[in-house]
């Protein structure tokens, strides 16, 4: 970024923060070439970053409120918005010497990574989110078994059934997850957030194709995509021609896996449609 | 691979349901020490074309991989999203159109009136060369000029324009993308 561009960008985020004194040379080292969307908030991101007192106090008294009120909207019981933005505020100020030192030499903190990219209020009610989440579930769920909860179904599903069968099945179960994961992994990005953020999370279609930058119509298709790349790259990895039975079961147990795995606690969210 | 299991024969549902509840729940929960929750925040905003396109790939993988990152997506979405849209009007967009519709019809009738009573009109008497009998016509003089200035002039008529031009906006203005 030229010279002029970075005193520019100074002037005016000194003027946005007038308490906040960070030198010119300090910004421009920490701008590097980056050309942020949000140059004022990089400005006590920093000076934050470096420890200066004043921007702490001023992030606190400009953001403090506004992040707290979004996170009342949706607060979970365990967890209180004031805190969640005292941990957030905590969180920032780790220190962090990957990002090197300020004049006194003491390690620079947490919050100097912030780039900028999004304002600095919903850097922090991303923070104060990821911590009310991740402890969450942290508590909530432990390891999983899954597969031998799979296994458990199957048995139940099929007591009447001879062991030679209950044996196969569960050995075609186990082929089948595995090729359903391998596919799953080879599918694009975009494919894959798609699918999970759709029919896992129950993100509207628009809502989940404005994330990855695609109309609603494009969303439509991606997805109808993604669904037949995923079940081709399984054919695929289980080879043989299917026969139709095979065929209608893979899209029925399609359906009523997604319709399963859906969030069931209605405050997370509900799942948006059948995927077949 | 088995040679045994084989696509072929017939599958139970059950068990293509186990099989794919097994693979999608068994990619849940990484750790999130090294996730970067601006980029999450990047991409919650709908603005995820910014992100350098690695950094973006790999966060969508791992957004589709770990169903709580999925609904941290969610929920900075609905925190986010929900400050950058406009401010909400909650008059349906029906009742809008149905505003827009009898405006549009009070424009046109103040026009119709408005020009029907221009004084560029005159009657003039002529007589029926049928009949006999005299009878009146309207000679028109087509001054456009002169009506245009009659209509421009006229404060109800500009009033019922102005309400027609930003109801027309209002009741067919493409829509925010909303969820389906």
């Amino acid at each position: 970024m030229v010279a002029d561009q970075v005193q520019a960008l100074w002037e005016s985020a000194q003027a946005t923060w007038p308490e906040v004194n960070w030198p010119l040379e300090a910004y421009r080292l920490h701008l590097e070439d980056q050309s942020p969307t949000h140059p004022h908030d990089l400005y006590v991101a920093g000076a934050a970053g470096h420890r200066i007192q004043p921007a702490w106090s001023a992030i606190d008294e400009a953001y403090r409120v506004m992040v707290i009120r979004r996170l009342e909207r949706s607060a979970r019981a365990d967890m209180e918005a004031e805190d969640l933005w005292s941990e957030a505020v905590a969180r920032m100020m780790r220190d962090d010497p990957e990002s090197g030192t300020n004049d006194q030499g003491e390690p620079v903190m947490h919050i100097a990574r912030y780039r900028g990219l999004t304002k600095l209020p919903w850097h922090f009610l991303a923070a104060a989110r990821t911590i009310a989440i991740d402890r969450h579930r942290k508590r909530e769920r432990g390891p999983r078994q899954v597969s031998a909860e799979a296994a458990v179904e199957i048995e139940g599903s099929r007591q009447q059934d001879d062991p030679a069968l209950q044996s196969s099945a569960r050995e075609l179960a186990d082929v089948l997850s595995n090729a359903v994961v391998q596919a799953f992994e080879n599918l694009e990005a975009r494919h894959q957030f798609l699918l999970a953020a759709i029919y896992r999370d129950g993100l509207g279609k628009a809502d989940a194709g404005e994330v990855v930058g695609l109309s609603p119509w494009q969303t439509s298709r991606e997805l109808r995509k993604a669904e037949e790349q995923l079940r081709l790259q399984v054919q695929h990895l289980v080879p043989g021609e299917w026969s139709s039975e095979t065929r209608a079961a893979w899209d029925h147990g399609w359906r009523l896996c997604w319709n399963q795995l859906a969030p069931s606690d209605p405050d997370k969210g509900t799942f948006s449609e059948g995927a077949a | 691979m088995n040679t045994m299991i084989h696509p072929q024969n017939p599958v139970d549902h059950d068990v293509i349901i186990a099989a794919l509840r097994d693979a999608m729940q068994r990619r849940a929960g990484d750790s999130w020490s090294d996730l970067d929750i601006e980029s999450m925040a990047v991409l919650a905003e709908g603005r995820g074309d910014e992100l350098p396109p690695a950094e973006r790939a790999l966060l969508l993988k791992r957004i589709a991989s770990d169903p709580d990152l999925g609904q941290l997506l969610k929920e900075l979405r609905a925190d986010i999203g929900g400050s950058l849209a406009s401010p909400a009007i909650f008059v349906p967009r029906a009742a809008i159109r149905l505003a827009w519709v009898a405006c549009l019809i009070a424009l046109v009738t103040v026009g119709v009136i408005r020009m029907g009573d221009s004084p560029a009109t005159s009657t003039v008497e002529v007589l029926d060369s049928g009949s006999g009998k005299a009878s009146y016509l309207d000679e028109l003089h087509d001054d456009n000029g002169s009506t245009l200035s009659t209509l421009v002039g006229d404060p109800i008529f500009i009033s019922l324009l102005v309400g027609t031009v930003l109801l027309g906006a209002g009741a067919f203005w493409p829509r925010r993308s909303s969820p389906s």
